[in-house]
């Protein structure tokens, strides 16, 4: 009868070292719109608040800094800048796993990266971060903030002209900004919450200013349309839904 | 009785949980780990960066044998020259038969940090790639099962195969296999323009003001030709035709919002792969820096980033020109021209 007993509790021990303790989770899911329509690239079928017929064929950019703010103002913050784009997934999706419990009901993030952190050694040198390297002789600073690509329809001659608008820390200039958002409250123990954020694409070029797109070439060293783009881009974030995943 | 036998069983069980992880007496294979140098990305995920002595050794052997080839009269190294920063200087490559090609050869350089080969990116990593070249009717023109018997027909490949892969015997994808490994460690990171990062290197007056319009808006060539690599290792259509011959990217994916669209090259060893381009139009970088000036064409695939494609290109003038020129040469690498790690075994 031992030796049964014996063979149990090695079992149990051989099967059982594997299991990681539950812990709660949050993740925030950005999803992108372009106002009333659904995302999509290379399709001319947005208009601008100009009406100029316009298409999108790039969009990635950061965020970071990503905090969490409880019902009595303490905040997590998750360091470091994450890279989003509509065309991979998996970026759309940032997870959170060591976020004390307790109960919250904001999230902030930095739209780009601030001047403080916006520095060569701030991110892994993956081939996309690299690929979102910002030029000294443009100011200093290490990223990018976005790079949004599109074609418009010029109206006057039927010719499709492009736009590239990339923002970043032009001069020195910090572009980046916060946005914070109230959240659903949820609370956090062992379980797993979803943050949906909208983020909506068209705002960037309607409000409060309208975008006419002959206007802006070679944006990246024109303070002004940072200045422009930094003051629209702050209502391109919203709360959409709180999600819990299933025990 | 049960209990009797129990220590038994027992004992024997523990046997097996020990014992089922013994290697038997192996054959010693050296690993070679990839040195990320200064500046450079990291290796991306997913690609398999344990390389071995022996298999990179087999590798560089079977990139300078003819035997992977239809008639035994070309190799990888035949379109693929070092001298030529493993490119080609022929505008199109010249196939066993007398076949053109219709692109030309990529370079080798850098691979161990892509993860889609070929102008339209059809191979999905390095170990890949070279599956197809052997095969290919305007290439190399052969049969993988004639190429793997007549490996396996001789002694030394017999013997360099076991040293790589032990017990593994000879396949196309070992031999794709070694033939990546090799590639990986083709790196360059040793130009001037390194250099001059490290500090080590003094530019030029014509260099630093080709190096300023190099990452400006107005020159604007480092979105493509991005960071270390000098390539985002990304897709697009850089303005040569508003109708393409050549679709590129397109047949692959079969998007028309593709057409037209080839991978950025690096233009590290800007010097020695010249001719230019998927199609090796321009044989000069003179013809490639007017091309940019003034050259541009419109079409409905043309890239955002190509700005200025109405009006031609982004208007150089002589003197910025011959900036650009000097700033571009320092992405010469004598060290990886002359290197002989990369050269012929035979």
């Amino acid at each position: 009868m031992k030796y049964l007993f014996l063979l149990l509790t090695l079992s149990i021990v051989l099967f059982s070292c594997n299991k990681d303790p539950k812990i709660g989770q949050v993740t925030l899911k950005i999803e992108h719109k372009v106002g009333a329509e659904t995302f999509e690239f290379d399709t001319l079928k947005y208009v601008s608040p100009t009406n100029h017929p316009y298409k999108i064929t790039k969009l990635v950019y950061y965020i970071s800094e990503i905090t969490y703010i409880m019902a009595d103002g303490t905040e997590e913050v998750l360091s470091g800048g994450y890279l989003i784009n509509p065309d991979e997934e998996t970026s759309l999706k940032i997870t959170n796993t060591n976020l004390s419990p307790g109960t919250y009901n904001k999230v902030r993030f930095q739209f780009g990266i601030s001047n403080t952190n916006n520095l060569a050694d701030y991110l892994d040198q993956t081939l996309n971060n690299q690929n979102m390297f910002w030029p000294s002789q443009l100011g200093p600073g290490a990223y990018h903030y976005i790079q949004f690509e599109g074609k418009y329809d010029s109206l006057s001659t039927g010719i499709e002209k492009s736009f590239a608008y990339h923002s970043g820390p032009t001069m020195g200039n910090d572009n980046s900004f916060s946005v914070e958002l109230a959240v659903s409250e949820f609370t956090i123990d062992d379980n797993s919450f979803n943050i949906i954020v909208n983020a909506d694409i068209q705002e960037w070029l309607q409000n409060p200013t309208a975008y006419n797109f002959p206007d802006y070439s070679m944006v990246m060293m024109n303070q002004s349309f940072q200045e422009i783009y930094k003051a629209n881009g702050k209502t391109v974030f919203s709360f959409k839904q709180l999600t819990e995943d299933a025990e | 009785m049960l209990n009797k036998l129990f220590p038994i069983a027992l004992l024997f069980i523990l046997i097996g949980i020990s014992s089922c992880k013994k290697d038997e007496p192996s054959i010693s294979i050296t690993p070679y780990t990839l040195v990320q140098p200064y500046k450079f990305p990291i290796f991306p995920e997913g690609e398999d960066q344990n390389l071995t002595e022996e298999g990179i050794a087999l590798g560089r052997r079977l990139f300078y044998d003819p035997i992977l080839s239809g008639d035994s009269t070309m190799a990888c190294a035949t379109c693929h020259i070092q001298k030529d920063g493993f490119s080609d200087k022929r505008k199109f490559s010249i196939g066993i038969d007398g076949s053109i090609g219709n692109r030309q050869a990529m370079p080798i350089i850098n691979v161990a940090w892509m993860t889609e080969l070929f102008w339209d990116g059809r191979s999905a990593g390095v170990k890949t790639q070279a599956l197809e070249p052997v095969i290919n009717p305007i290439e190399m023109m052969a049969h993988w099962d004639i190429v793997v018997e007549d490996l396996s027909l001789n002694s030394v490949y017999a013997d360099l195969f076991n040293k790589a892969f032990p017990k593994q015997g000879i396949t196309k994808h070992l031999v794709a296999e070694a033939i990546a490994q090799f590639e990986k460690t083709i790196i360059s990171s040793n130009s001037k323009f390194d250099q001059y990062l490290k500090g080590q290197y003094t530019l030029t007056d014509s260099e630093l003001k080709g190096y300023n319009l190099f990452y400006s808006e107005q020159a604007d060539c480092f979105h493509c030709h991005a960071g270390a690599l000098t390539t985002d290792l990304a897709f697009h259509n850089n303005g040569l035709d508003t109708f393409p011959v050549d679709n590129g990217l397109e047949y692959v994916t079969n998007k028309t919002t593709d057409r037209g669209k080839f991978k950025t090259p690096s233009l590290r060893n800007i010097s020695y792969t010249a001719p230019y381009m998927h199609d090796g139009r321009f044989a000069t970088l003179d013809e490639v820096l007017d091309f940019y000036s003034a050259g541009v064409q419109t079409s409905p695939t043309v890239d955002a980033l190509m700005e200025f494609s109405a009006q031609g290109g982004v208007t150089l003038n002589t003197q910025e020109k011959a900036d650009l020129k000097a700033f571009l040469l320092l992405l010469n690498d004598e060290v990886f021209i002359n290197n002989p790690d990369f050269s012929s075994p035979f």
